[in-house]
């Protein structure tokens, strides 16, 4: 009757414990904002990129260095600006005197972890060439492909004010994104922490993430990522993900609904969010405490629930409301 | 009262222009007006903001509903300066005291909202009449005047609110900038139940906004009267005749015979009096110092007079008028046929009118019952039991039938026979369903088709104080264990079913 697939149990609950650890390592650096913390390993662990959307200051390149610190990854970061051309992303071909050849300079994406800060700020062009790495997981330059080393994520930022001057990316490429995180301001205790850590022994206000410590390597987290990819996942459970996703294009006040890629989503950071849980399978719970996260950015609000000044989350919030939970 | 010792012009007037002379009246004896008005009604205000010190609104309102008791001490020194009885501030504070404790009650029960306050206050005030009497001389003299009264209190009411917002912006204007957001903080209406000053502050400036408006407002209420009187009872006509008597009194006595003669003839209608009529025999006396004159010879005189070109002209006026063509028959046809329709008329506004009234004693009845129907439904006393009634349980949730019929008796001892029979799935199907059926039907539990397991444990944690005891506990062993079977495919172990097996008729059983 046992379904499981290749990965033992204990296996599993050894990942589950070393997510936990990630986990309170980066909660060391980052104080509060534990559901964003969750949801960025969620991710991590699903192989998937995360777009981060929240006023600017709320800790997200101490969030990225951090998790970076915890698995002696590489990080590296671009601010988007309207002048970043593609290759100052991806990488060129310069032409080297000495050997009379080209060589290849890599761009930034040649990393772990890619912090891509307000990343509507740059015209299409060079967006359509991030996402395309974060699709592809190659770069190819001078007609040469070139791999990226695993694991690779990007997190993508977003500011919600200030939009003059920006371009907005197209819905087609936010689908790209895994989840959508929403980062909000931290109550007042976390605030004070916060504010107690940065300021306690630091000359100036730079990031210090020395209080994080390496859990694992990179080859433990692709292991991990395969763990994720093996849970299981009973046949009704990938039901209620697809029912979700097929009620977002019959739901009245959302004008385009999700594709089939937002159930894929849901599916991959369920699994994720069952082994953050601690489990070896997953369950609807899962499934539902990320449906939001996963599938704000995919959808598409009618006029008048824009004007109403609904948001996605309250519009899914609904939904979820009504579609049944999967039992016998 | 001497109409002859009167300080203003007395003619009939408009009634705007009448309370023009009341204003006028204010201003000259302002100051008078101003010291009596202080002296009673500031430490009424300083008492009643101690006593309310944590209800600065309360505390205003309170004084501002005395306000009919003090409209009296305008009303007093103007009524009594206007016959010229003008008096020192102290004489005028003594007698304030007898004038001001009349009528107290009904001046601030029912009689306190009456639109129309500073015209009535005189009636009530000085002329002192009782019941019908006093209805009687309310009504007749209201005719023409109770509008303008309206439009006065109204006036007076737009007026204070204006002089209350010019003071309020004054205090802002002397306030240094750097304050001033402060200042509109501590005086916001959440805010000055808080901060004492700033009820205090905003009180203040409340009354002096009624220590400048009120007497206005009295005096133009009550020249609004006296316009009134002069206009029923003639007394710019008396006052002309007196101060006629009086001088030609001085000068010769057959004049002043002779202009009461002529005043009898003209002005006996509007004067008849004891007085004229004993001034009427003065003269006819006088007259006859020059011979003896008869009544016949009196009637000659007077027809001669009457014949004269001044009082017995006749007076030819052409003017066009529309001629009505119908004959008297038709006119009285017509004239039937009005009072048919009239008839019908009335009949159908009588009809309507009863209609209308039951229609709205039905609606009357209908927002009772509906206001009983949500007291009951939602209000402090509401039962759970109420709801739980009123409420349509669902029968099967999830796909699976929760009905307690679809139960078996004992559900415990139902799932260890199932698992006795191998059929583990169908055995924990069971458990988790008769409590999920016991959390619905019993408790009133309300568990949404959308809810996950995770979802139901948390509603009954939330619910766990009307549970029984460690019911909440044990429902989220059941589910993780259904979980795990359910979703990860692995059954629990012998022990772990019949523990849950057993455990489930102390926990939910036991209610069907």
């Amino acid at each position: 009757m046992n379904m499981n697939t290749g990965v033992s149990t204990e296996h599993i609950h050894a990942a589950s414990e070393t997510v936990k650890k990630l986990r309170s390592e980066i909660a060391k650096a980052v104080v509060g904002q534990g559901r964003v913390i969750d949801q960025v390993l969620i991710a991590l662990l699903a192989s998937g990129h995360v777009l981060i959307e929240g006023v600017p200051g709320l800790g997200k390149t101490l969030l990225v260095r951090a998790l970076a610190k915890t698995f002696s990854g590489t990080f590296s970061r671009i601010q988007f600006t309207p002048d970043l051309m593609p290759s100052d992303v991806t990488g060129h071909a310069m032409y080297d005197l000495k050997s009379e050849s080209f060589k290849i300079r890599k761009g930034p994406v040649f990393t772990n972890l890619l912090l891509a800060d307000e990343i509507n700020r740059a015209p299409a062009k060079t967006q359509a060439a991030l996402l395309e790495v974060m699709q592809e997981k190659q770069v190819t330059i001078e007609g040469k492909p070139l791999a990226l080393d695993p694991p690779f994520m990007t997190l993508a930022t977003q500011n919600p004010i200030e939009q003059e001057g920006t371009y907005p990316l197209p819905e087609a490429q936010l689908d790209r994104f895994l989840l959508k995180i929403m980062i909000d301001y931290p109550d007042q205790n976390e605030e004070y922490k916060l504010v107690h850590n940065v300021t306690s022994n630091q000359i100036g206000d730079a990031i210090n993430v020395d209080e994080t410590n390496a859990v694992v390597n990179a080859e433990h987290i692709i292991n991990l990522q395969k763990v994720t990819a093996d849970l299981t996942v009973d046949s009704r459970v990938s039901e209620y993900a697809v029912n979700i996703v097929r009620q977002t294009r019959n739901w009245p006040g959302i004008s385009v609904g999700a594709g089939p890629r937002g159930g894929i989503a849901l599916l991959r950071a369920g699994r994720a969010a069952a082994l953050l849980n601690g489990n070896d399978f997953v369950t609807p719970d899962d499934i539902k405490s990320i449906a939001i996260a996963g599938l704000r950015h995919r959808i598409i609000l009618s006029p008048e629930m824009e004007i109403e000044g609904q948001t996605p989350d309250t519009i899914l919030e609904n939904l979820l409301d009504s579609v049944d939970a999967p039992r016998i | 009262m001497q109409l002859e010792n009167m300080t203003a012009r007395v003619r009939p007037r408009q009634t705007w222009e009448a309370m023009d002379l009341g204003f006028m009246l204010v201003q000259k004896w302002w100051a008078k007006i101003a010291f009596s008005w202080f002296v009673f009604t500031f430490p009424i205000f300083i008492l009643i903001n101690i006593l309310l010190h944590d209800h600065y609104i309360w505390a205003m309102i309170a004084f501002w509903w005395l306000m009919p008791i003090f409209d009296r001490i305008p009303l007093h020194i103007i009524s009594r300066a206007l016959f010229g009885e003008v008096e020192s501030n102290k004489k005028n504070l003594k007698s304030i005291v007898k004038v001001i404790f009349p009528h107290f009650i009904k001046m601030l029960t029912f009689l306190r909202f009456d639109p129309g306050r500073s015209f009535n206050l005189p009636v009530w005030q000085l002329e002192k009449l009782k019941g019908h009497a006093r209805a009687e001389r309310a009504r007749v003299l209201k005719k023409m005047t109770s509008g303008s009264a309206f439009a006065l209190t109204f006036m007076c009411m737009l007026i204070e609110l204006i002089i209350f917002i010019s003071l309020l912006a004054l205090v802002f204007l002397l306030v240094p900038a750097a304050y001033t957001e402060a200042l509109a903080d501590a005086l916001s209406p959440t805010a000055i139940e808080d901060s004492w000053w700033g009820g205090v502050s905003i009180n203040f400036l409340l009354y002096i906004t009624f220590f400048i408006v009120q007497p206005f407002y009295v005096a133009g209420g009550f020249s609004l009267y006296i316009n009134r009187r002069t206009q029923l009872e003639g007394w710019d006509i008396e006052i002309v005749f007196r101060q006629l008597a009086q001088r030609v009194g001085k000068s010769s006595q057959y004049a002043a015979g002779l202009a009461l003669a002529i005043s009898f003839i003209i002005g006996g209608a509007f004067y008849p009096s004891n007085e004229s009529v004993a001034d009427e025999k003065i003269g006819l006396e006088t007259t006859s110092s020059g011979g003896s004159l008869d009544n016949a010879g009196a009637r000659k005189a007077i027809d001669e007079i009457m014949a004269q070109k001044e009082f017995g002209e006749k007076k030819t006026v052409t003017r066009w008028r529309a001629i009505n063509k119908k004959d008297k028959k038709e006119e009285k046809k017509e004239e039937k046929k009005e009072t048919i329709n009239a008839d019908w008329l009335s009949g159908l506004s009588l009809g309507l009118g009863a209609i209308g009234e039951v229609i709205l004693w039905i609606a009357v009845a209908a927002l009772i019952v509906l206001a009983v129907v949500f007291y009951l439904r939602w209000g402090p006393t509401a039962s759970k039991d109420s709801l739980k009634i009123n409420k349509k349980l669902p029968k099967s949730l999830f796909g699976l039938e929760i009905t307690p019929e679809s139960l078996p008796d004992d559900v415990g001892r139902a799932a260890l026979a199932l698992w006795n029979k191998q059929d583990p799935i169908l055995a924990l199907s069971l458990l988790y369903r008769g409590a999920l059926t016991t959390l619905v039907h019993h408790y009133g539990i309300n568990l949404k088709g959308s809810a996950t397991e995770g979802d139901c444990i948390r509603t009954t944690y939330i619910h766990k104080e009307k549970l029984r005891q460690g019911s909440a506990e044990y429902f989220k062993r059941l589910t993780q264990t259904w979980q795990m079977a359910a979703y990860a495919h692995r059954l629990p172990s012998e022990e772990e079913i019949i523990q849950l097996s057993e455990q489930w008729t102390p926990i939910f059983g036991g209610h069907s």
